[in-house]
């Protein structure tokens, strides 16, 4: 006589945040789970819905830039550069040469000090804290940097609408200049520290795989689509300012896990220096500021401007109706469509994965709420 | 017509007709197409909107495989919805206007044709109160789920006794102000303004 033991198991259904500490803001997922086992998951998202295309109707040109900056907060000078491109297409106006220089180094200048918080807070996340810190202590060098400019640590409201606040501070560039001389050193040191790393290794190989064509069906784009083995980097697709005339790397791998998307903003940052230092080497002198009126009243019409951003497409929408206010703005978030190609990354991973997976998108929830 | 309204749209696009070989693939489709530097536009009905899609990207001879963006626009008597597709690696865009009345405001879902329209669509819809048929996930996305009202509407009316939407006091003060200093005010560049030295 036999007993016959049945074991069965049944799907759970899990809430994972809002307050999260691996989901780098407030984002709640609803995972449906079979053991360990992810079967489905659901981002909800808004939490940090803050209105930014209404508010943009209800004030002038000039006023919203600051918002721009806080949009997505770790790419402030890139939100900066895309709203003021948009505004200056309506305008006709073409910036002086050394203010495209100096928007292009910014601009740079960012994406690595976007990059350093991925490393640290993607270390945070998969149990490498020291990590955390190597890459703040070289952030800091560039915030330092950032202040000289615009006496802003993090929302520098920099640029203006036809040239800059001010032209760069007589010791800029021998900062900057060596700063790229120790920098490339230091990301060697996060490479054996992090990226080689065995555990980490371990964890981020081989989970979250994106195949090329639902990246592009997502419309993903920045490091998470070149980590899937597409080439597309809007800086070599719908080159803007100088970028035509700079040598610089698109870095693609074509593995599409976590891993891929990480090796894609480490040897981002290598090609981010390479262009910093040849804008040092090139940058022209003379104005940084072309004459605009007072009051930015574009003729009607509209107008689509689009960067770089280190998370992907940022593009601006703009809409003039020939009042000093925009009729319609809108945003083109990088981290929002990210976002959705997260829950077919996630199929059939660990749960523990899941948070190594969201590090490797590098969300911004400002960005995917705005 | 209301006087926000947008005179010309379509004013930056230099007018070009269309190139042949898109003419032919969206014949019967659309009521309006040109050419300018920011890519090619083209305006179409709700009814014919996928089928426009569809041909761009499937029939076109070099095809707008990306979608890279979707858009609502309030015009006052009707809504718009803006497409934005590019052809892979490249910088030819394709923009693609629906309008649609105000009253009836419906469009079938692209979901079918690019798995990024989902998002998009369900914040237009929340946004503009614009129906997009057959979603496969039609709840709010980001405004809370018993939110009453559609914000990006011009004609939006901000309740009155919630305590973080109240008008500002200040604004009129601020309306005054800006009135006085409209006049007199030719060109000026920044750094007059910045005291820097040069």
């Amino acid at each position: 006589m036999t007993t016959e033991t049945r074991t069965r198991t049944e799907e759970l259904t899990i809430n994972m945040g809002p307050q999260h500490p691996s989901t780098h803001g407030v984002l709640r997922l609803v995972l449906t789970v079979d053991g360990e086992r992810v079967v489905e998951v659901v981002p909800h998202i808004g939490y940090l819905h803050s209105s930014m295309e209404k508010i943009a109707e209800h004030l002038t040109y000039q006023q919203y830039l600051p918002y721009a900056d806080r949009y997505d907060y770790l790419n402030a000078m890139g939100n900066e550069l895309a709203y003021v491109m948009a505004v200056e297409k309506l305008l006709g106006i073409q910036p002086t040469p050394r203010c495209q220089y100096i928007r292009v180094m910014m601009a740079e200048m960012n994406r690595i000090a976007s990059h350093l918080v991925y490393f640290g807070t993607l270390g945070n996340d998969v149990g490498a804290i020291s990590v955390f810190l190597y890459c703040f202590r070289e952030r800091e060098a560039l915030l330092d940097l950032f202040e000289a400019v615009s006496g802003q640590r993090m929302l520098y409201h920099y640029f203006r609408i036809g040239g800059l606040r001010n032209d760069l501070p007589d010791d800029f560039c021998d900062g900057l200049a060596q700063f790229l001389d120790y920098f490339p050193s230091r990301i060697d040191e996060y490479d054996r520290l992090l990226t080689k790393n065995r555990i980490f290794r371990s964890r981020m190989e081989g989970v979250g795989y994106l195949s090329p064509e639902d990246a592009l069906s997502f419309g993903v784009t920045g490091p998470c689509v070149r980590g899937s083995g597409v080439d597309y980097d809007i800086r070599r697709a719908d080159a803007y300012y100088i970028y035509p005339q700079l040598e610089f790397d698109v870095p693609v791998f074509a593995e599409g896990d976590a891993m891929a998307r990480h090796l894609v903003r480490q040897e981002e940052m290598r090609q981010s220096v390479r262009i910093l230092q040849q804008c040092v080497e090139k940058l022209p002198r003379g104005e940084v500021n072309v004459k605009v009126p007072r009051r930015i009243k574009p003729d009607p019409g509209e107008t689509y401007a689009r960067v770089e951003s280190p998370r992907g497409e940022l593009g601006c929408y703009l809409i003039s109706d020939g009042t000093e206010k925009p009729y319609r703005l809108h945003w083109r978030a990088p981290s929002f469509h990210n976002m959705q190609a997260y829950p077919v990354m996630c199929k059939d991973a660990w749960i523990a994965d899941m948070v190594a997976i969201l590090g490797s998108i590098d969300i911004v929830l400002a960005d995917i709420d705005r | 017509m209301t006087d926000n309204q947008p005179a010309n749209n379509n004013q930056h696009l230099l007018k070009e007709p269309l190139p042949p070989e898109l003419q032919q693939v969206l014949e019967g489709l659309m009521t309006a197409g040109s050419a300018g530097p920011e890519g090619v536009e083209i305006v179409t009905s709700p009814e014919h909107i996928i089928q426009v899609l569809t041909a761009l990207k499937e029939k076109a001879v070099t095809p707008y495989n990306m979608l890279t963006d979707i858009c609502g626009v309030d015009l006052g008597d009707d809504l718009q919805v803006v497409y934005r597709l590019y052809q892979r690696y490249s910088a030819a865009a394709a923009v693609i206007k629906v309008t649609v009345p105000r009253a009836t405001p419906r469009l079938p879902t692209a979901t079918g044709l690019w798995k990024i329209a989902a998002w998009p669509e369900r914040e237009i819809a929340e946004m503009f109160g614009i129906t997009f048929e057959d979603h496969p996930d039609p709840r709010h996305l980001l405004l809370p789920d018993d939110f009453e009202g559609y914000p990006l509407r011009k004609d939006y009316q901000y309740p009155e006794d919630h305590p973080y939407l109240k008008p500002d006091p200040t604004r009129e003060e601020l309306g005054a102000d800006e009135s006085e200093e409209a006049e007199g005010t030719d060109e000026f560049t920044q750094a007059d303004d910045t005291g820097q030295p040069d």
